[in-house]
């Protein structure tokens, strides 16, 4: 080693050692920053639930509308002056994992419970479950047992690209009571109590304020006479605290148990009318 | 031989300044993990405070080095919707880091008790953004710990961040922020 080197090398040992003195700390990331994968941006689709689970302690209040058929043409406003299916909403975030929440919409005065827990969430795939119970309070003598419905169902969710959402709804309907009426033409119109469908929920986002979503609930098996399987298309729209949800939709029920087993609108025959939910989150810790 | 032990002299001396300059820093280094950071932040008729008990510290007090930083995604508000609006003004996914480097201008006395003044310098950067910043709180000594307060004020424009809307709202381009942190002595 030369008498260079040997200088050189003094020199480098001196500055390691003042700038480890002098040096940042390294920056490292935290073990529980990782922001939960966003899906969709409310928690519910159109009629459906999403995997978007409330963070605790937060309330979610949610406005939906389901007008009348567009086909009634200028005449009705496109649907807008018929009755619209209304329900308000208050879904409340008990951990971050479990949200509990209720409701009421107008159509047979149906006041609904629901509750939703966040089983896995992985890079894989997110999974939920997802309960809601309704009862139908419009008077007509039935007993509060037959009023009683319920849906149930496992969300399995992921992301297919950065831009891109899948969310599959295997679930289950079922109503305690159902009617069969002889028609006019002595034909026999019977309804049936359990429905099974698979919820398939498509959604495209646009960019930071818009999404586009695609809600389609087909029944498997047996089903209520004429009924049909629902088909929604929504436009979501996210401004500060609110998400906008303006759509399309084949049914003018809100609560999924009621939008399989009885919707007999068909989306690609025009049957289709406007809607549009309105969620807003509020802290209340 | 002699340029041999000139040589073997030299690296010798070197190396125990390289070993003595990191030990003898070390000995007055003060660190942790479990540090408690919040910034407060208006809009018309509201206000809302975002926490995180993230913030990581360390204060030198023989070369004056001041150094602090938080994963900004560990901050919350306690609205789920919100923390995603400010997640997406500060850009989090390309800047996780608010950070402050500087040193103290003023001096500590380890011995005293009771808190004490400290006003340091140095560079606060937030959304990729550096700004100098100049700043007085308090640190004091406390069981062996040094204890470290600041609040001041950080201007969103400043750092190129535009301010998230609620609805029409916009939230004001000021923004209170305060640390409360614990440093333990490194060994």
């Amino acid at each position: 080693m030369n008498r260079f080197s040997t200088y050189v090398l003094v020199l480098v040992c001196l500055l390691i050692g003042v700038s480890e003195a002098f040096a940042q700390m390294p920056r490292e990331r935290s073990t529980r920053s990782v922001v939960a994968e966003e899906l969709f941006w409310a928690p519910s689709i159109v009629l459906l639930p999403s995997v978007t689970q409330l963070e605790a302690g937060n309330l979610d209040f949610t406005i939906q509308h389901a007008f009348g058929p567009v086909s009634g043409g200028i005449e009705s406003l496109y649907g807008l002056d018929n009755s619209a299916n209304i329900r308000f909403g208050f879904d409340y975030g008990v951990r971050d994992w479990l949200s509990v929440g209720i409701g009421r919409s107008k159509y047979d005065k149906v006041y609904d419970a629901r509750l939703k827990a966040r089983l896995i969430s992985g890079d894989l795939a997110h999974v939920s479950l997802f309960i809601d119970g309704a009862a139908e309070t419009v008077k007509d003598g039935r007993s509060f047992e037959h009023r009683l419905s319920y849906f149930s169902g496992i969300l399995l969710a992921r992301k297919l690209s950065e831009k891109v959402s899948l969310q599959l709804m295997p679930a289950y309907s079922h109503f305690n009571l159902v009617e069969k009426n002889e028609l006019l033409n002595g034909d026999i119109e019977e309804e049936q109590n359990d429905h099974v469908v698979i919820g398939v929920a498509l959604r495209f986002e646009a960019n930071d304020r818009a999404s586009f979503l695609i809600e389609y609930l087909p029944v498997i098996g047996d089903r209520s006479d004429k009924t049909t399987d629902v088909l929604s298309v929504s436009i979501d729209l996210e401004a500060g605290g609110h998400v906008f949800q303006v759509f399309v939709t084949s049914t003018q029920w809100i609560t999924p148990q009621h939008a399989v087993s009885r919707s007999r609108d068909n989306f690609f025959d025009g049957d289709f009318g406007f809607g549009f939910n309105v969620h807003r989150v509020f802290g209340t810790r | 031989m002699k340029e041999h032990r000139t040589i073997s002299f030299l690296l010798t001396i070197s190396l125990l300044s390289m070993f003595c300059s990191v030990e003898s820093a070390s000995a007055q280094q003060f660190s942790s993990g479990e540090g408690h950071v919040e910034f407060r932040s208006h809009v018309p008729l509201h206000s809302f405070t975002g926490r995180s008990d993230e913030l990581i510290g360390a204060v030198n007090l023989e070369t004056g080095i001041v150094d602090f930083y938080v994963d900004l995604e560990t901050l919350k508000t306690g609205n789920g919707k919100r923390d995603k609006d400010m997640r997406k003004a500060l850009g989090t996914k390309e800047y996780p880091f608010a950070e402050f480097f500087g040193t103290l201008s003023s001096t500590f006395d380890p011995e005293k008790e009771g808190p004490q003044e400290a006003a340091v310098s140095g560079t606060f950067t937030v959304h990729g953004v550096p700004q100098p910043l100049e700043l007085i709180g308090t640190m004091e000594m406390k069981d062996g710990d040094l204890l470290v307060v600041a609040a001041w004020s950080v201007f969103l424009k400043d750092h190129k961040i535009k301010p998230p809307r609620l609805l029409i709202i916009k939230v004001d381009d000021e923004q209170q922020i305060s640390i409360n942190i614990r440093l333990g002595p490194d060994h």
